[in-house]
């Protein structure tokens, strides 16, 4: 008989008026793996919210292990034993590994640290589980997996009995995420129960034991492994299929090459792309495209190598002659990390046109003429004096209509699609249609193959910081 | 009500409260601003520290337990909840507690009362219809047919007979899981011969010991107005195969059965409203219209509810051309 460890009964919750779980119902047994696809993104953090601690709710029940912790006359906001994994690490950078396991962690309970002893207590238990990380590094020197792995030894050990995985294929790759997944099952084994969000349900349909599906801030569908299918999925996701919107490539205007460039990670990389081109360049275990993103934040330097725009060297490469040269790069999350929030949505729309018309005072008349020619895409989002109250949507458009506006010849893109729901996944692919329509070439970096395939052209496989291969729009149509 | 009766007790209560509250912070700042010595100073630091610990505790102690109790009353009214109601975490008096007990005592005995009038209605039924006499005629309707060499109509004879035996005569409130979905069987073996081919019918047990499952103790009746519900509003109006699932899961506590139809599913705001309806015990849709659907999902879970309690009941997911997969909880009662 299986034993459950989270039911969630019939529970609303309303914050301020706003309605974000509305009568939900679900469980969890021990040991099992449940996928959750969140259609969209309403309810979602709530839901977590809720699951790791005991905050009021409007209406239902929930119950830990059997036991009612929560329901809706009395909320005592306690924790249950619940550990969540995202991107953003808990461990502290500044300790050591051992550290990290053994002594921040409530069930420690000596007043001496002896360091020897739990390093060789450590040791042993990451041999058992037949993983090879330091155990005396600092956290601050790990990779991004191995700190992941690190805290999902340090979840099980202070006594977590369901762990939240969070999107883990936006920053592990295909590589890591399969040496996750392992580990993922080995735990179960031992009865820990894990919440498994993904945006894509062929990664969920890989691991998971049941799969359910949340959009509005309701569970609309629980699947079970024996029906996983992509029939069964058909009514409720959408598809991004628009291969056709894909135009002739602009063969007589110039190229952007990498030549044998070299840095840290990356071994001799050569490519180029056409105006109007997308590729992507897909990096299997994770090794390479960190350092193409410190270029361009500045803090990196090739050791050797080239890069060219129609046949001339950008001499010397670095975050500001890239733009000079109208190479531009869309961070991961760029809504977070591009946008000024409390500046108007012109002065964010108009940010880079200083560059394009070398003015450092742009004619009101020109910004009257972009606020007029923009009302007519986004409406009135164009007169918000500052970006507080725009949706994700209104926020992914700003930023790529930014780009369009200072149109570049080149765009790097980091994960366009991390950390987005299905809606707004669609609306992403149009985005960068709309770019390489203008004739802009777009190079798209990630870790995993998600949604970029039916924007691009070609596909690029790097591993270990070499390019392995090179498919292009046919091989990927077969391939898929 | 309100404006007729003036101020309720609790109101009054909290007036009082505030005044007294007030006069002693009067009382405090005066204090405060005729304080001559270092004496007076530490006293007063200390009155004020009691006073917040006071005005914590009280935030804690009293506040918090009437507002959580207000709000299972209104739940309570809005006919969110049923039973819950007769537990408050902090009653309001020992004489209210009592009163609450003797509510639910007098609810209990409507409800047997109810019960046995639902059981004199069943007798009647049984005594109009005559038992005897249908099994009889449809024993010799069997034997002709035996006879004749028409096994079909021998085998839907004896299953109609089956189907009615068990559904107008045993009014046990508890049956054996295994009594219940014999009785689905036997219903869709009665409806199968109305579609052919077009139905499909599938039970699947999750777990490892299913023999032990299927003593499990279940309402009468539960499972088959649900199934009911599946062929006719689901299934019949889909073009092409329709399928039904029945899914069994029993964890220690409950017993989780799932019965999926692969048919034309419910749009999102009905379905919304459902299980909103589902959410609580009422008899709200005794006033509805019978042709409506829905009404055999109510009368189960109105059932469920009033014999476990709020805790268990059915839930609804479905999408329009999706199909429907009801969930049926109730608690694992073992023989």
């Amino acid at each position: 008989m299986r034993e459950e460890l989270l039911r969630i009964e019939n529970v609303t919750r309303r914050i301020e008026g706003i309605t974000y779980l509305d009568n939900i119902n679900f469980h969890i047994f021990k040991g099992e793996i449940m996928g959750l696809i969140p259609l969209n993104n309403h309810g979602k953090r709530q839901l977590i919210e809720l699951i790791s601690q005991n905050v009021s709710i409007s209406f239902g029940r929930i119950y830990f292990n059997e036991e009612l912790v929560n329901y809706y006359e009395h909320s005592n906001m306690t924790n249950n034993r619940v550990y969540t994994i995202d991107t953003d690490t808990k461990l502290v950078e500044d300790l050591k590994v051992i550290d990290n396991i053994n002594v921040l962690n409530h069930a420690f309970r000596e007043h001496i640290i002896k360091e020897k002893k739990l390093k060789v207590k450590t040791d042993e238990l990451l041999k058992q589980l037949g993983i090879k990380i330091e155990t005396s590094a600092y956290v601050s020197e790990l990779s991004l997996f191995e700190k992941t792995v690190i805290e999902l030894i340090k979840a099980v050990i202070s006594g977590a009995q369901l762990v939240i995985l969070k999107e883990l294929s936006s920053f592990l790759s295909i590589e890591e995420l399969s040496d996750f997944q392992k580990l993922i099952q080995y735990y179960t084994g031992q009865g820990i129960a894990f919440l498994y969000m993904a945006n894509h349900h062929e990664e969920a349909y890989r691991i998971c034991d049941r799969i359910c599906l949340l959009e509005n801030g309701r569970i609309i569908k629980v699947i079970d492994k024996k029906d996983f299918s992509e029939e069964i999925l058909k009514p409720y996701i959408i598809s991004f299929d628009n291969s056709k919107a894909l135009n002739e490539l602009n063969k007589s205007a110039g190229i952007f090459e990498f030549r044998n460039f070299v840095t840290e990670n990356l071994k001799d990389i050569s490519f180029s792309v056409k105006p109007g081109e997308c590729i992507t360049i897909l990096d299997i275990n994770n090794k390479g495209i960190q350092d193409i993103v410190e270029i361009f934040s500045g803090t990196g330097q090739p050791i050797r190598g080239d890069i060219l725009l129609d046949h001339k060297r950008i001499d010397p490469i670095n975050a500001n002659h890239l733009l000079m040269n109208k190479i531009v790069f869309i961070p991961e999350n760029p809504v977070r990390k591009t946008l000024f929030y409390e500046m108007s949505y012109l002065e964010n729309l108009t940010f880079l046109i200083d560059y394009k018309l070398n003015k450092s005072i742009i004619d009101k008349k020109i910004l009257k003429n972009i606020r007029e020619e923009y009302r007519l895409i986004v409406g009135n989002d164009v007169d918000a004096r500052d970006l507080t109250g725009l949706d994700a949507k209104a926020l992914y458009d700003l930023v790529y209509y930014k780009i369009q506006l200072f149109s570049p010849k080149v765009v790097f893109i980091m994960q366009p699609f991390s950390d987005a729901d299905m809606y707004l996944r669609g609306r992403i692919i149009g985005l960068i249609q709309k770019l390489k329509k203008k004739g802009i070439a777009v190079i798209i970096l990630a870790v995993n193959i998600s949604d970029n395939l039916t924007v691009s052209d070609r596909l690029l496989v790097m591993e270990d910081g070499k390019l392995l291969k090179n498919y292009d729009k046919k091989a990927i149509e077969i391939e898929k | 009500m309100k404006n007729k009766r003036g101020l309720y007790l609790f109101d009054r209560i909290f007036i009082v409260l505030m005044i007294i509250g007030i006069m002693l912070l009067i009382a405090f700042l005066h204090l405060i601003s005729s304080a001559l010595s270092r004496g007076t100073y530490l006293f007063l630091f200390i009155y004020a520290a009691s006073l917040a610990g006071v005005c914590y505790f009280s935030y804690k102690w009293i506040y918090r337990p009437y507002k959580e109790s207000n709000k299972v009353l209104r739940l309570f009214h809005e006919g969110y909840i049923f039973k819950g109601v007769f537990d408050l975490r902090v009653p309001f008096n020992h004489e209210s507690y009592l009163a609450f007990q003797k509510f639910k005592e007098i609810i209990d005995t409507k409800e047997l009362i109810e019960g046995s009038k639902k059981h004199a209605e069943y007798l009647a039924l049984q005594n109009q219809i005559n038992p005897h006499f249908l099994y009889n005629t449809l024993e010799g309707i069997r034997s002709e047919a035996l006879i004749e060499g028409v096994d079909s109509i021998a085998n839907m004879t004896e299953t109609l007979a089956t189907f009615f035996r068990y559904t107008i005569s045993n009014v046990d409130k508890l049956v054996s899981l295994e009594d219940e979905l014999t009785n689905v069987e036997n219903y869709y073996k009665i409806q199968k011969f109305r579609f052919g081919e077009k139905l499909d019918f599938n039970i699947d047990f999750q777990g490892d010991n299913p023999i032990e499952i299927l003593k499990a103790r279940i309402p009468k009746l539960t499972l088959q107005p649900i199934f009911e519900n599946a062929i006719f509003h689901g299934v019949e109006r889909k073009m092409g195969k329709g399928i039904l699932t029945l899914k069994v899961t029993a964890t220690s506590k409950r017993l989780i059965i799932i019965i999926s139809d692969n048919g034309v599913g419910i749009e999102e705001e009905r379905v919304r409203k459902l299980n909103k309806k589902l959410r609580g015990a009422s008899l709200e849709y005794m006033k509805e219209d019978k042709n409506k659907g829905g009404i055999a999902l109510l009368n189960v879970n109105n059932r469920i509810k009033l014999i476990f309690g709020d805790e268990y009941g059915i839930y609804v997911y479905s999408k329009a051309g999706a199909g429907t997969d009801v969930e049926i909880t109730i608690p694992l009662i073992m023989e």
